[in-house]
């Protein structure tokens, strides 16, 4: 009985609550940033054909075109983005670990 | 066939099985066999995702689309592109961590429960065979048409390639295979696209303007809409592409053969990089197909389009480049199946021989034993009902791997991995419900039933080519009522030390 009511080391982990709350607040706006980012690209040629076929001035493609490369660039962009923000992530995995490991 | 092409297959047959020979040599543990142990660095594990992913259905098949499509074929492109970034943000790390050698695994470490991994193993396997089936039967009928070479031979070939690398290299030939044919790949792309720029003199608008020269469509090939009028068809194929890849038991197990969080991530972020620069090379072989060989003796040729970037290369390089590019893209369907049968392999020999069968107790030999005629098993299985295949319409199958993958596969690892509440009862009524409705949205939708050429000669009883749209939520929804109405709690305790394992890597045990 004793065993169950012991509550698990990561519950009192400062540094393991930081890193579920940094997760949280990166990963729910990013997620729906993506969402409108790439279901905009459908909606939008499907309501707005004309000025989406329309071409850009100055430019020989049209703005179909150019929200289609921007999906490419957003991808690369957000890889780099989680990349760069998931070393602050690591920081406190490693902070984490060094707690338990002082524990026992 | 002529020498050229013959020296070139040999080439790479011959490249590939020294491959195979170096792998078998290191050593042959479960460890080697199923994850490669691990040791590949991230670098070269993005290079094998996009091995693995890239199949001829994106190499011939999104540069005929372009051709024929315009602007609707690189819709494609840009689905299988960001999906990646939900492999990213949500996948990759937690199923590093809590897997060992399947999917399954991911699963079993938060129910430990020999249901869920039967169900596990079942869908992963059914996913690769879906998949396997159809790139085998569209490789025979591309080399017949390239080569001339009869149908069964070509099958019979590549099936046999697929199940020797297995069986003698597992996880660390298939995935020295997929590495080289991505590098063939994109050096054979990015030769092909100079190639053509040179021809234009580096004036895009003067490949433009030929472009509308060479297709029926005119100006409008440039605009949406000339492959896709059902708004509601292009919403449904978008949604299914972008959680599609997440829930691909083939790719997920890639991410076990690396050390650790940080390769992880390198992996995914240079596939999606070698996958994108791909798609923009394709997008502009498309145009030049076009340009060079024009709509009317591509469509001719081949009615499909598939054929578009073996023709521009006849026109650009003549001869010797066409068969290059044959070579390339019989090296990229054998690097595909590979690694479809290897996670089939991984769903019978692991999930259910060792740990249903023999509660997880079968000894390392007997486990690569068993592994190995399970490989072998599945090759000829495969190869044999590809055989009998030639002239049965199976290309729905593909689009059928994704719905599936999206809606059955993927609902339930995301909650798993995500959603305190989640339940084995939820985990199994989500995969029933996804895969179900998938199966039977595809049985009743335009490419069964269909008033020309279908299997069952009616109209369709649901309209859309896609039903991700429909499936998708339903495969949420089960998940989400089956929880709910089990009134199963699970092991408050059980799920902490499983958040810190998915988060962290950190294993404590209770």
């Amino acid at each position: 009985m004793e065993e169950k009511n012991r509550s698990h080391p990561a519950l009192s982990s400062h540094p393991f609550q930081q890193l579920i709350q940094r997760k949280k607040r990166f990963l729910i706006p990013m997620t729906l940033f993506i969402m409108l980012f790439y279901f905009g690209l459908p909606l939008a040629i499907s309501l707005y054909p004309t000025w989406m076929g329309r071409t850009i001035p100055g430019v020989y493609f049209s703005w179909a075109w150019l929200y289609a490369f921007a999906q490419l660039g957003m991808t690369w962009f957000v890889g780099w983005f989680y990349w760069r923000k998931a070393q602050t992530f690591d920081s406190l995995v490693e902070k984490f670990r060094n707690e338990l490991r002082d524990r026992s | 066939m002529n020498l050229t092409y013959f020296l070139l297959f040999l080439c790479i047959v011959g490249s590939t099985l020294i491959i195979t020979h170096w792998a078998a040599q290191r050593g042959q543990t479960t460890n080697q066999f199923f994850i490669a142990g691990g040791s590949l660095t991230g670098f070269q594990n993005g290079m094998a995702i996009a091995g693995d992913y890239i199949s001829a259905a994106s190499f011939l098949g999104i540069t005929g689309a372009i051709a024929i499509g315009g602007y609707d074929g690189f819709l494609y492109s840009i689905g299988f592109l960001v999906s990646y970034l939900i492999v990213l943000l949500f996948m990759a790390e937690p199923v590093h961590y809590l897997g060992k050698y399947s999917v399954g695994d991911v699963l079993c470490a938060r129910f430990s429960s020999n249901r869920i991994r039967l169900l596990m193993a079942m869908g992963a396997f059914a996913i690769s065979i879906f998949y396997m089936i159809p790139q085998l039967v569209a490789s025979g009928l591309l080399i017949r048409l390239l080569l001339g070479i009869d149908y069964s031979i070509s099958v019979l070939v590549i099936g046999s390639l697929m199940t020797v690398y297995v069986v003698f290299g597992g996880m660390v030939a298939a995935s020295w295979v997929q590495i080289v044919k991505t590098v063939l790949l994109m050096s054979g792309t990015f030769l092909l696209s100079l190639m053509l720029l040179a021809r234009f003199d580096w004036q895009i608008p003067l490949l433009l303007e030929q472009v509308v020269e060479g297709t029926p469509l005119g100006e409008q090939f440039f605009m949406p809409g000339n492959l896709f009028s059902n708004p509601l068809e292009v919403f449904s194929l978008n949604l299914t592409l972008i959680l599609g890849t997440a829930g691909l038991p083939h790719i997920l197990i890639r991410f076990f053969t690396v050390k650790d969080a940080v390769a992880v991530r390198r992996s995914v972020i240079t596939a999606s990089w070698i996958i994108g620069l791909f798609y923009v090379m394709t997008l502009i072989l498309g145009l030049g197909t076009v340009a060079l060989v024009g709509w009317w003796e591509l469509v001719e040729t081949d009615p499909t389009g598939n054929l578009a970037a073996p023709l521009l290369a006849k026109v650009l390089g003549g001869d010797f480049l066409m068969a290059f590019i044959a070579a390339i893209a019989f090296a990229t369907i054998v690097a595909v199946v590979t690694g479809l049968v290897i996670s089939a392999t991984t769903s019978l020999a692991h999930d259910v021989y060792n740990h249903i069968l023999r509660q997880g107790k079968a000894k390392e030999q007997e486990q690569l034993r068993m592994a190995k005629w399970i490989a072998g098993g599945i090759g000829l299985i495969a190869t044999l009902f590809s055989l009998g295949l030639e002239n049965i319409n199976v290309a729905f199958l593909v689009s059928l791997t994704f719905v599936v993958a999206a809606s059955s596969y993927f609902p339930i690892l995301l909650f798993t991995i995500y959603w305190k509440r989640f339940n084995r009862q939820g985990a199994f009524i989500g995969m029933m419900s996804g895969f179900v409705a998938s199966l039977g949205l595809v049985m009743c939708g335009p490419h069964i039933m269909n008033l020309e050429n279908g299997w069952i000669s009616m109209e369709p009883l649901f309209p859309l080519y896609n039903p991700g749209i429909i499936a998708i939520p339903l495969g949420f929804i089960g998940a989400w009522l089956g929880t709910l109405f089990s009134r199963q709690s699970e092991d408050e305790a059980r799920y902490i030390s499983f958040l810190v394992q998915a988060q962290t890597g950190v294993k404590t045990e209770e």
